[in-house]
Order: structure tokens, then sequence, then C-alpha cells
């Protein structure tokens, strides 16, 4: 160690001090009641990197996240540069300095590489008001360089594996060029390769004097990398050492508060027979010909770098996914599993790695939790007898000393480890004959570990056959009977668990030499297929293009069959309908874009219309202008009440704008008092203002595609409307980044009021007669256009030419239908047969990409 | 020490319990205050007149609770009893024909819960397609005209009361369903499965719950509830059309929302629901008897929808806060 | 818990309170009553220019006229307004019906709780009401459309109709004379109906139904609009399309709505004064009342200034004849 670090470049054996550059000074942080660090002081000095030891609950990430600027301390300073300093926002500790390489990145999965890479930044020098894409694509490339990814800055960031993505946030971390560097954990998605370079990468870091810190879990990579040591416990610093000077067992000595000799259990017992054969098993892009047997009472070993397909043969194992070939026999008889249920009837468990996204249901209590596996056993009489629900799980909850205060509590109210524990009761509950364990230590505590793994060592005595899928080395050499190591989907060799080291398995998982993988095509290749699309396919592949080719398809039989169809006078209508629509559809594409709905638009259209008609007949003289003015300031109010309730009162969109509606139609109701305003009570500029043609072609619609094409160029350019893209796409990491989510939404929200009081003008403009019903039931269709035209309902992606293109579709089908004399009274079935594949197409298209991406990885 | 207080404080405050008191006091209010209220025929039409939304809102409760949605119930309705007129014009005795229409909401619903589960779109865009689809196909079956000559026993099914009281023979469905599937939902295992979906798909889903054919025979459930509504509708109404009930399920859903229930789906309770269905109506009976017509009427449930969630907001925001300023001295949980 | 018990005793008590109402059949009243008018929909100036003679008939006879009108033309809403007003138990209810059918069990309801029940503009089911107040004859009405027509298409060629709702009983009654007249007539015989489109009461809707029947079928003469929102809506959408001209509009709707088309002759209108129609509606809801006349064929009543009328077969009274509203009378309309 010592070694390493005297002849590592930037060591800190230089007589001064080195500067400090971030500290926490005696900070306390509580979270409801619940005291997360108390007194806590950490200096992050200049070409220096300090580990943060501490297991799960010590008060590491919320180290992490106060000089992130998450969370503001409750007592106690920040300084940066010895200046104190209050972060408000993740932003401000932005402009501060810091930068933060987060556990789980905030990335945004719908955005581009290189966009995830500048989103949110503090611009340095004078912020310039459009993005600069010329400029953002050199740094974009030398920052993947940097790290060491190999991907066309422009490639959508969900068809890149975790792996891949965790570099990007490692890069976007470095496009900061913070004097102050926070790692969260960033080697847990990496392979091997990955994180050598990452290390490289700290080491240039330290070099060149930046402050770090370093969060993480393996011993090995925190003792290479650190200079000094921090430990936590419970919340409170137990001490900071030099790296060199601290032991391995001295250090976890001082995570868990006692010594700890033996962390494994011995485990000798004979094994029965085999339960469990797999032969040639392989699953196309995930792993292939993997064949084991597994006898009752043996402990199964899977080790491997992330990413090797062992989370995926479990998978496979229960039931989750299906094989492409190979057999698997279950003592003896070859059995296929449609289900996780159907697995489960056949005696096997599968505890999974993702415990709060797939072990647990976080709202459940512990209770409803463990039983949720036997649900068809506690019942007595069809219902379910809360006895017989204790009877079954309370054995196991105990055996497992799991801390509680009533069974009924929520399992969010647990440390990790006491979930895990849950989740163990819940699986043996079952009565397994084979328990596939995915990495069940991970993230929690060293005392807990320890149950765990004295429970597992008892169940293989009692003849459970166990597969232990772990990325800890000394776990797997300390708990299994064998080990088989996978290498990017192949086998790659198996070892007895007594005799072999940790270097015979890593070198196993990571040997470069004879990589004979077969079906996991390596990243290159992916790239290289990726950009060898050409620009022609990727044009097919887009939603505009079949947009355009439906309307064709629609249109050339129907003007075979009625000319009329391109007459001027049938264009004209055409074009001005879709005008109006295509204005307030955008509006809608706007707030969808943030993972919201506006249901209200039509009411919105409405009393815009009844308002600026209304006045416009009451007192003429304000004019065309001002009655358009009206009409859009209506909009603005309503998308201001919208936006408000919405962004701040955190109330859902759904449900906001359902009661919104009949809200804003009510006031249209009573504004109205059952009164029409027509044709012959308005000025007739006012209806001119639709019915004038330029060149031949409807003002109106050329009103409407400036409309578009301004939002358009908007969307492109603005950096506040490309983060609204981001606050769909990852709401949560876009809050983190300090994107502030709640000031776009409601942005959002007042545009699509704004557009809609402007729609609302325009219509009372054209349809001359106005009353309370105008526009009734229009949100549907504005619905329809934008789902047709391509925008995703969970947000983050859309396009203006999408929703137009939409738009038009549905209104060359009805005019196309109507000309042809389908009975008007049909049109509303083949309207709905016209949404449904129209989302089909997409979910299809989806798939397929889904499944080339599985195939290239 | 103060944990007992809170927990109690905590029990008594949640929704159901809020709206439970809200209802109370606008029937209160209207027995005392609304002139003509109180009377049995003003009762028992108010009731009639929800027939139809107390039934749909019960498969409705599930589907939102297992995060999905169906915008094409009030279709469904129709659509069933455009069928159920043609089959008894077509000289079909009623029963068979009753047990057919229920047969062919389910085959609506069968469809919906299919593009869901098979082809995974999203439930709002399928149903939202089909709320056209299906009308449609009413239009299409039986032009813009109507059934109205129906056997006796069912008009007298939907005009009359059970005898001797003020309650509608047409609620004596939701009656008898309502309980059904109050347990289903709160003590048998597929209402947790349910609550296991909604919570968190990917948990149920490796948990062994078979989350596509659950969700499929809600659907299907869906379709024939919403088929049974369409048979309500249409011996009360003595007319089978296919413009019946257009805009229900908007209705439907703000009674399921209003009643407590998350549109991120696994949490909410039938009760809270029934007391949101109790509350509307009456709300809206009280308002026509003011002479507060239809828009005017949606406005102030919509209204009632936003401000009640806000203040739940609220409300919840400053309990934690009461809770965290009590709980500080404490250290560590 | 304890709630749900209070909830449940509150409603028992309530339901125990509810003696049983008798059910009374309709009694006379011995003094001008309250007539509650429930028109189509809120929004039709035509059901509120009827009120305005409603309100005139009240201040000349006394009692009241109250208004409420659903905002969706739907059956199901007029049925909650039709339970509303017999709940604040007005002495007679005026309707004029979305759906023939559909209503008719409510109001035969209504009648069991002793109110009286007439219908006017759009008939209901007949054992539904005890008058019907018809502004025209309906085979009147029909013919005089269909003749105004076959005069603007010179007897020959294709034609449309553009009604309101598909469920409207007045529009679907002329409809179908229009149709049996076509057939029987041959007058009519070189004419063609190719196809009947709905309006659906609004403005946008009647816009685009003519427009798309007009680009629909090439050959179009003309199109009879028997919906008052729907011919001055029809005719802007012509007329801007440049197509007002070649095709022919004839129809039912407020005078004063098209009077710049019928002054240049290129649309007729059929129409009559409306407000009259209120005022009549609520002399003779007050008859009924007070049981001055019981519906059946022959028997009269006096209508203040319009004089007095008999009532035809089926409980049918007719205002009186429409007019053709040509350039020359066209300002005699007040509506």
């Amino acid at each position: 160690m010592i070694e390493a670090i005297a002849s590592g470049p930037g060591s800190s054996l230089s007589p001064d001090e080195p500067s400090v550059r971030a500290a926490l000074i005696g900070v306390t942080k509580a979270f409801g009641g619940t005291l997360a660090i108390a007194d806590v002081s950490i200096e992050l000095r200049a070409g220096e990197v300090l580990a943060l030891l501490g297991e799960n609950g010590a008060g590491k990430s919320t180290c992490v996240k106060l000089l992130a600027g998450v969370h503001q301390p409750d007592l106690g300073a920040i300084l940066v540069d010895g200046q104190p300093q209050h972060f408000t926002t993740p932003l401000s500790a932005q402009a501060a300095g810091i930068a933060v390489m987060h556990q789980h990145p905030g990335l945004f999965p719908d955005l581009s590489v290189a966009e995830n890479l500048f989103i949110g930044h503090v611009a340095s020098g004078t912020p310039r008001m459009t993005i600069d894409y010329a400029g953002r694509e050199r740094e974009a490339q030398r920052l993947l360089k940097l790290v060491g990814l190999d991907c066309a800055p422009d490639t959508q960031l969900s068809t890149l594996r975790t792996s891949e993505q965790q570099l990007v946030e490692i890069a976007r971390a470095l496009s900061l060029d913070a004097k102050v560097l926070i790692m969260d954990e960033p080697t847990a998605a990496l392979s091997q390769r990955e994180v050598e370079r990452l290390l490289k990468v700290v080491d240039e870091l330290r070099r060149q004097g930046v402050a770090m810190m370093f969060v993480g879990h393996r011993m090995d990579e925190v003792f290479r990398v650190a200079d000094r040591i921090t430990v936590l416990r419970d919340g409170r610093l137990i001490g900071t050492a030099k790296a060199s000077e601290l032991s391995r067992s001295k250090a976890i000595e001082m995570m868990a508060g006692r010594e700890i000799s033996s962390l494994y259990p011995e485990h000798n017992n004979v094994h029965g027979d085999t339960v469990l054969r797999v032969t040639g098993l392989s699953r196309t892009g995930a792993f292939n010909d993997i064949s084991f047997d597994l006898k009752a009472g043996e402990i199964l070993g899977f080790g491997g770098l992330v990413g090797s397909g062992r989370t995926e043969i479990a998978r496979v194992l229960f039931g989750i996914d299906q094989p492409s070939t190979g057999t698997i026999e279950l003592a003896g008889r070859p059995t296929s599993f449609a289900s996780a249920k159907d697995a489960m009837a056949s005696g096997i468990a599968y505890v999974s790695e993702d415990r709060m996204g797939q072990s647990l249901v976080m709202d459940f209590s512990i209770l409803t939790n463990a039983s949720l596996t036997i649900l068809d056993k506690v019942t007595h009489g069809g219902l379910i007898s809360r006895q017989a629900e204790l009877g079954l799980v309370e054995p196991h909850l105990d055996r497992l000393r799991l801390r509680y205060g009533s069974y009924d509590q929520a399992v969010s109210t647990l440390s990790g480890g006491n979930q895990q524990k849950v989740v163990l009761s819940k699986w043996l509950a079952t009565n397994p004959h084979i328990l596939i364990l995915d990495e069940p230590t991970q993230g929690i505590d060293v005392q807990t570990k320890g149950d765990v793994h004295a429970m597992i060592a008892e169940l293989a005595a009692q003849g459970l056959a166990i597969i232990l899928i772990s990325s800890e080395l000394p776990e797997l050499l300390g708990m299994c009977d064998r080990i088989i190591v996978l290498r990017e989907g192949n086998f790659a060799g198996e070892f007895e668990g007594g005799t072999t080291t940790q270097a015979q398995i890593v070198t196993a998982a990571t040997s470069a030499a004879d990589l004979t993988s077969a079906t996991a095509a390596r990243p290159a290749d992916n790239e290289s297929s990726i950009e060898n699309t050409g620009l022609i396919q990727r044009i097919f592949a887009r939603r505009e293009f079949g947009l355009v080719a439906a309307i064709v398809a629609v249109a050339l039989p129907i003007v075979a069959i009625n000319p009329r169809m391109i007459s001027p006078a049938n264009l004209s209508a055409l074009a001005m309908d879709a005008a109006l629509i295509m204005i307030v559809a955008v509006g809608q594409m706007l707030v969808m874009l943030t993972r919201s709905i506006d249901l209200s638009v039509a009411a919105v259209i409405g009393l815009a219309a009844y308002g600026a008609a209304s006045t416009l007949h009451v007192a003429p003289e304000i004019g065309v202008f001002g009655a358009l003015a009206l009409a859009i300031g209506i909009g603005i109010v309503c998308g201001v009440v919208n936006g408000l309730v919405i962004a701040y009162g955190n109330v859902p969109a759904i449900v906001v704008t359902l009661g919104t509606m009949t809200v804003f139609r009510g006031i249209n109701s009573l504004w109205a008092g059952g009164k029409q305003i027509s044709a012959d009570q308005v000025p007739q500029s006012w209806l001119d203002l639709t019915s004038v043609n330029l060149l031949g072609i409807p003002a109106i619609l050329l009103i409407s595609i400036a409309t578009l094409a301004a939002i358009a160029w908007a969307l492109r350019s603005l950096p506040a409307c490309r983060e609204l893209f981001a606050v769909g796409s990852n709401p949560e990491g876009a809050k983190l980044i300090g994107i502030p989510v709640q000031r776009r939404v409601f942005m959002a929200f007042v545009t699509a009021g704004a557009l809609a009081g402007f729609t609302g003008a325009l219509w009372a403009s054209r349809y001359a007669t106005v009353d309370a019903r105008v526009a009734y039931g229009f949100e549907l269709n504005v619905i329809a256009a934008v789902v047709v035209g391509g925008v995703a309902l969970r947000g983050g992606s859309g396009t203006i030419l999408g929703v137009a293109l939409g738009a038009i579709t549905l209104l060359v089908i009805r005019n196309g239908l109507t000309l042809v004399r389908v009975d008007p009274l049909w049109l509303q079935g083949i309207y709905g047969l016209v949404i449904l594949i129209a989302v089909g197409i997409d979910a299809l298209v989806a798939h397929r990409a889904a499944n080339a991406r599985l195939r290239s990885h | 020490m103060f944990a007992p207080a809170q927990n109690n404080l905590a029990r008594f405050a949640n929704w159901d319990n809020f709206l439970a008191v809200l209802t109370i006091l606008v029937i209160a209010y209207a027995c005392l205050f609304v002139p003509n209220f109180l009377t049995s025929f003003n009762i028992s039409q108010a009731i009639a007149g929800a027939s139809e939304r107390a039934l749909i809102v019960l498969p409705m409760v599930l589907l939102i609770i297992a995060r999905e949605i169906d915008l094409s119930v009030a279709s469904i309705l129709a659509l069933s009893s455009v069928c159920f007129g043609l089959l008894i014009q077509a000289g079909m005795p009623m029963f068979p024909a009753i047990a057919l229409t229920i047969v062919a909401g389910g085959l609506c619903g069968a469809f919906n819960g299919a593009l869901v589960t098979r082809l995974a779109l999203p439930s709002l865009v399928v149903t939202l397609a089909t709320m056209a689809m299906f009308r449609g196909l009413g239009y299409i079956v039986l032009g813009s005209g109507s059934i109205n000559a129906f056997p006796n026993a069912f008009l007298d099914f939907g005009i009359g009361n059970v005898p001797g009281t003020p309650i509608p023979w047409t609620i004596v469905p939701f009656l008898i369903l309502a309980p059904v599937f109050a347990i289903v939902l709160q003590k048998m295992p597929a209402g947790r499965r349910i609550y296991a979906i909604g919570g968190s798909p990917a948990a149920a889903r490796y948990s062994g719950v078979r989350i596509e054919r659950t969700v499929f025979m809600l659907f299907v459930t869906s379709g024939a509830v919403c088929a049974i509504a369409g048979l309500v509708y249409a011996a009360r109404l003595a007319n089978a059309r296919a413009n019946n009930a257009v805009g229900l399920e908007l209705d439907v859903i703000t009674i399921a929302l209003l009643g407590g229930l998350s549109v991120f789906g696994g949490k909410g309770r039938l009760t809270g629901v029934l007391w949101a269905l109790l509350l509307v109506a009456t709300i809206r009976n009280v308002l026509g008897l003011l002479q507060i017509g239809g828009d005017a009427q949606g406005s102030v449930i919509g209204l009632l929808l936003i401000g009640s969630l806000l203040a739940s907001n609220a409300a919840r925001q400053v309990f934690e806060r009461v809770r965290s300023a009590f709980s500080y001295s404490h250290t560590r949980r | 818990m304890s709630l749900k018990m209070i909830g449940t005793l509150l409603a028992a008590t309530s339901l125990a309170a509810i003696s049983t109402v008798a059910m009374a059949a309709p009694q006379c009243a011995t003094a001008p009553v309250t007539v509650g008018f429930l028109p189509k929909l809120d929004t039709d100036p035509y059901f509120q220019v009827a009120q305005t003679g409603a309100d005139e008939a009240a201040a000349e006879i006394g009692g009241k006229a109250i208004k409420q009108a659903p905002s969706a033309a739907t059956a199901e809403a007029q049925i909650e307004f039709i339970n509303n007003l017999v709940s604040q138990q007005v002495g007679v209810i005026a309707i004029s019906a979305n759906d023939a059918n559909a209503v008719a069990p409510a109001l035969k309801r209504a009648m069991d709780q002793g109110v009286h029940v007439v219908s006017y503009d759009s008939d209901v089911a007949p054992d539904a009401r005890t008058l019907f107040l018809n502004q025209a004859k309906g085979d009147s009405l029909a013919e005089m459309m269909l003749e105004s027509m076959g005069q603007l298409i010179r007897y020959k060629g294709d034609f449309a109709i553009l009604s309101s709702t598909p469920t409207a009983a007045n529009q679907n009654a002329w409809i179908d004379l229009i149709k049996s007249k076509l057939a029987s007539d041959s007058k009519y015989a070189d004419m063609k109906l190719v196809q009947v489109s709905y309006g659906e009461e609004s403005e946008q809707v009647n816009q685009q139904q003519a427009l798309a029947l007009a680009q629909a079928f090439p050959d179009l003469k003309g199109i009879i609009v028997p919906a008052g929102i729907g011919l001055p809506a029809a005719a802007r959408a012509l007329e801007q399309a440049s197509m007002l001209g070649q095709v022919k509009l004839t129809g039912l709707a407020p005078a004063t709505l098209i009077k710049k088309y019928i002054e240049d002759g290129s649309v007729q209108d059929i129409w009559w004064n409306v407000k009259d129609l209120g005022y009549l509606t609520y002399y003779a809801a007050q008859a009924v009342a007070s049981c001055a006349i019981t519906g059946k064929e022959g028997e009269t009543f006096k209508a203040g200034r319009l004089g007095e009328y008999t009532i035809a077969a089926g409980g049918e009274v007719v205002l009186g004849p429409a007019e053709i509203v040509t350039p020359a009378n066209v300002d005699e309309f007040k509506f």
C-alpha cells in the first residue's frame, strides 16, 4: 500500500499541507424524526482523495447530498475555500465549484449523450441565449474520449448499456471542470476495464489539484484510490486516517463497532442429489451456452463482472425471461417456466438484487410484503386470514431477528438490512427447494450481513440448493462450495470454493485473451451498426415519415374516388381546421413533454372564445388586437391556475385539469348566461381575421405555421425549453442537477393556456357564433392528434412536426371518409380505430428497437 | 410518549373519515335548509339517477388501484344497451338477452384487456380509442334511432321502488355488487395482488403475481359491469340508443379520485369512493333543487376535487412538520 | 368505524322520517301556478325568446314562469331537471324534449306526483303529456320546406338535409314527413334526398357538415336545414367557400340571424313568431293546471291576445301557420 501511494503521481508527501478546498464543519442533519448525521467534520484537500467508508445508514450519502446542495445542514457549516456557503439548490453548489458523480445517475434517457452532459449547466463566462450545438459537440467528444466511452455524442442515452450510462454520468461531472469532485459509488455498474480507466482519470485529477471525495463499498478499490479514509458509523465520525496507516480489519472494526473475527460461517455439509441441471442454456443478447449442475445442500456461486449475464440466467431460471435454446431439468425432468408463478410452483425462489424495485412493495407493511408470495396459502374460506398470515410468516421473521415496531409498519421505514430480512422471509415462506440469491448483502450493514450469511449456511445444511450471485469476491470465496465465473455471457471457468484465490476469479472474469463471445457483440460493433444505418434508413424509421405515408395512403384513393378532395375550397377548409387544432395541440405537447396532461384545453378555448366575442360585442372599440390580447390573456390566467396547482400544489395534472375543465366550462356558462354572440353582433374586421387569404392560402394557416415554427425554434435553441424534455424524461434527476422543475412545468402550462386562448380567439373569428358550448369535447381530438403525432405519454419526447402531421392525418382521414360518403355516424368508430393503429405501430416499433438493442449488446 | 396521541390523530385524520364528515354535513344541511330535499320522491330519484355511476365506479376503483384506467366505460354502456335492444327486438326472451348482453360487455372489456396486456399499450390511450370505437359500433349497428319497446318486467324494474321504501330497484344491482367488490379488494388474495400491481408492478411480478392475467380480468370485469349498467340505463330511460351516457366516464373518474384513489395506483379504498359517490350525488341534487344547472354543477364538483386534494396535501405537510418537531429530540431510529 | 355508524344512523332516520308521500293524481289548481319550462338546451336562443313570451303571459294572468335547461342536449340531462322541477313542486312542466321516448318514464312519474305535463316545440310520447303546443303543423312545415327547396332548385336535382341531433323528435318527424312527401307526390319526382347529416346544435359542426355535404356530393343543389342554429351556420360556411349560390339553402331559422342572406335571395326561411309560442304555452299550461282543459280533441281555451285555440287530435295545439320569410316581410320578424 505504502509503495503504491509513494510511487503514485501527486502523492501527498509534499512538505506543505495541501489547501482545504471544501469542508463540512460540525454538520448535523435530521430528516423528519431521524438523525442522519451528527457533528461530522470532513476536509477535502486539493490533489487528494478522501474516501468515505461506512455501512448503509452511516450517513455517507447524506454527506454527499449536503456537499451537492441537495439538502441544507441543520447545524454546522459548509465551507468552500474557507468561505461559508449556503447552498439552496444543487445549482448553487455547482456554481461554487463542486461537481458530483451520483450513485444513481440522474440521466435523461430520451435526450442525447451530449445533452445529458451539458443540460442544466451554469454557463461559464458570458451565458449565451441559445445553444451552441457545434461547440457542444466538440466538447462532448473530448469528454467521451476521456472516460473511454466510444459512441457518437448524439446517440440517444436509452440505447446505451448501464455501464456506459454510468460513464456518461462520470463525463458529466468531469465536464464541470470543478475544483471539488464528489464520487458517490461510481464503480458500482462498471466493468473492471472501466474502473481502471476511472482510476486513471482520478490520478490525473489528483495531479491537477482537484479535491476529491470517494464513497465506496469495495474495500480493494477504496484502499487503492484513497489518500485518506474517513469512517462513519451511525451518523457519527469515528475517525480519519491516512490510507497507508489503516488496515482493512481496523477499518471494518471502525465501521461495525466491534472486531469481526470471521465473516463467513463454516459449512461443510453433505450434498444430496442433483436438483437442477442446466444444459446449453442460451438467451440471445444475454448469455450463451451455460451448463451446470446443482445439488441439494450445495451453495453454488456465480461470479463475474456486472453485466456478465448472471442476473439474466437467474431470471430465466425463475421464469421471468424465456431462454432461446437449452434445457432446464428439475430433479431429472425437463421443465420450462412460462412465468414466475410456474417457477415458484416448482420450488424455485429468487431474491432479486433490486430490493426496492423488485423485491418489495414499498407502500405495503412488513406483513403484507412477507405474505405476498404465499397468498393462496393464507386464506380461510377464500378470505385472507391474518392468523394464517402470521403463522406462516412469523417464524421466518423471528428467525432472522428482524427489528421492527409492528408487523403493520411500512417497509419503507426499515433500514436496508431489515428490509432484506423481510425479503428473505417472504421467499423462505414459500418453502423452496432451490434458492437463488442475487447480491443478497449489497448495501446492507455488516451486522446484518453476518446474519444473512449465517442463515444461508443453515439453509444449505438443511438441504436447500442455493445459487449465490455476488460481486464481492470475499463473499463468493467465503460462502460457496463451487464458483462458476461468467464473462460477457459466456462460461469462463469453474472453481472450488475453498482453494481458489481472488486473483484466479478476477482473471477468469476479465481475461481479454480469448474472447470468443459469440452472441454478445462488443459495444464497438454496436456503434458501427448504428452509424451504418444510413440517413435514409433513419428517416424511414421516424414517426413523421410514417404519418406522411399514412396521409398519402388515405388521400390517394379518396382523390381517385372524389377529386373534390383537392379542390381549393376543400383544401382551404382543411387548412383552417388544421391551423386551429395545431396551435392548441402544440400547447398540449409542451405539457405532455413534462409528463403531465392538460384536459382543460377545450374549456379554455371556449372561455377565451366567448370572452373575446362578448367583449367585442359590448365594447367594439378594443378592436381585433384588443380582442386577441384578451383571449390570450384569459388563456394565460387559466394556464396560471393549472400551473400553480400542479407545479406548486403538488396535485397530479390529470386530476387538476379534470377539475379545471369543469370549472372553466362553468365560468363560461355563467358568463354566457345561455346567450349566444352571433355573427352580426361583432365587427366585420374580427370575422375577417380568419377569412382573409394571402396568395390563396388562408391567413389563419400562415399564422398557425408561424406559431409552430417559433415554438420549434425555441424548443431547439433555448436552454429553458430543452429542460422541458429533461423534466419529462427524469423528473427526479432534473431536480437533482438543479433544473427548476416546478418553474418549467408552470411555464409549460401557462404556454399551453396562452396557445389555447389564442386558438379560442381564432375559433370565435372563424365560426362567428359563439356560446358556452364552444369546443365541447374538443380536448379528446387534441389528445388524439398529439398521440398519433408521436408524443410520448410518459413524457420526454415529441416533435412539433410530429404533432402537426398527427393533426393533419386525423383531419385528412375524417375529411376523406366524409367525401366518400361514409355515414357521418360511423366516423367516430373509425377515428378510434385509427388512434389504436397509430399507437399499436408505435409499440411495435419500440418493441423491435428494444430487441435490436438487446441483440447487439 | 407523544406516539399514542399521534397515532390516534393519524388514524382519525385520514381521507375516508374526512369525506364521511363532509358528506354528513352536506346531507344535514340539505335536510334542514333545502326545501323539498327530504321527500321520498326526491331521494329516490336522486338515488336512481346515480345508479349507473355507482355501478361503474366499482370496477373503475380496482383498475385505478392497479395503475390502469378505462375511459371506454360509457361507450360499453351504450353499446350494451343497443345490443340488448336489438336482441329484444329480434324476439329473444328477456333473461337470455340479459345474459348475452353481459357477455357482450365482457367481450368489449376483453378487447381492451388484450390490447393493454398483450401489446403492452398504455390503457389511457387504448381506452380513449375504444371509447370512440365502441360507441361508433353502436351507431353502425343501430344508426341514430332508438329502441323503446321492452318487456314490462324490465320497465317496471327501471321505474319502480322496492316495495315500502324509497329505494329504487335500479340501485339494487349496485347494492348487491358493492359489498362483493369491497370484500374482494380488502380481504381476498386477488385484492392484495391488485394493490401489489399498483404499488410496484416489478415487485408484484417478481413475487409471482400474474400481472397480465389479473389486469385482463379487471378489464373484462369492467366491461361486464358496464353492460349491467347499460341494462339499468335502458330500463330507467326505456331507451336503447347509441349515444346513451355520453361523458359519464369523466364523472366516474372524478368520483374515484375524490374518493381518495391515487392516480399513481396502489392506494385507496372502496369506502372512501362510496362516500364520494354519495357526496357528489347529494351536491348535484341540492344544486339542481336550487336551480343551478348542469355546467355550474360540474364546476362545483371540479372545485371540490381540486380543493380537497390541495387541502389534503397541505394538511400532510403540516402534519409532517408537527411530527418532526415533536420527535427531533429522539436520536437515531 | 364510528363515523360510518353515524352515517348509517342518519340515513336510517331520514328514511324513516320520509313517510310515504301519497302518490297523487294531478289536482286542480284554484290559482295560477308555477310553470317550469324545460327546453332542449340552455344556449339555444330560440328558447330564450320563447321564454320572453311566457314571461309576458305570466305578467298578464299571474303565476310564475321559470326556466331550467340542461347544458347537454340529451335526455338524461333533462330527466334530472324533470325530477328537480317535481321536487320544487311546480304546477306544470312544459318540456321541449331531446328524446321523445327516453323522457317519458320520468314525465309519467311526474304526473304520478301530481304535476301536469305539457310539451312544446318538440313532442314526447303522447301518454306522457296532456298537451303538445306545436309551432306549426308538422306536415305543413315539412311540406313548406320541401316546397321551398323545390322552388329554389326548380324541382330537379340532389339535395340533403342537415338536421340537429339524431334524437330530436320534432326534426325527425319533419324528416319523415319530407321523405314520405317525396315518395308520394309526383311534383317532387325529380328531386332526390342523398343524405341526412347532423349538426349537433353546434356552430362548428354545422359549418363542417354543410361544407362536407357540398364536397361529398358534387351535384348537390340544395340543403334543407330544419334547425335554428344550423341554417345561419350553413349559410356562413358556404358563403366562405363561395358555394352559396351553387348550393341553395332553406329551412327553419330565426329570421334575424339570416337576414342578410334572405335579402340577397340565396336563402329561404320558414318561420313563425317564436315569442308567441312561449306565450301560448304558458296560457295552455295554466288552463291544464286548473283543469279547464284535459287534452281531449275539441276542447277550447283562450290564450290572451292570441285568441281562442281548439285542441286537435292527439292533444295537439297548433300556434298557427308558418310564414315564408321574404325580403319584403323580413323586418317584421323580431327574432
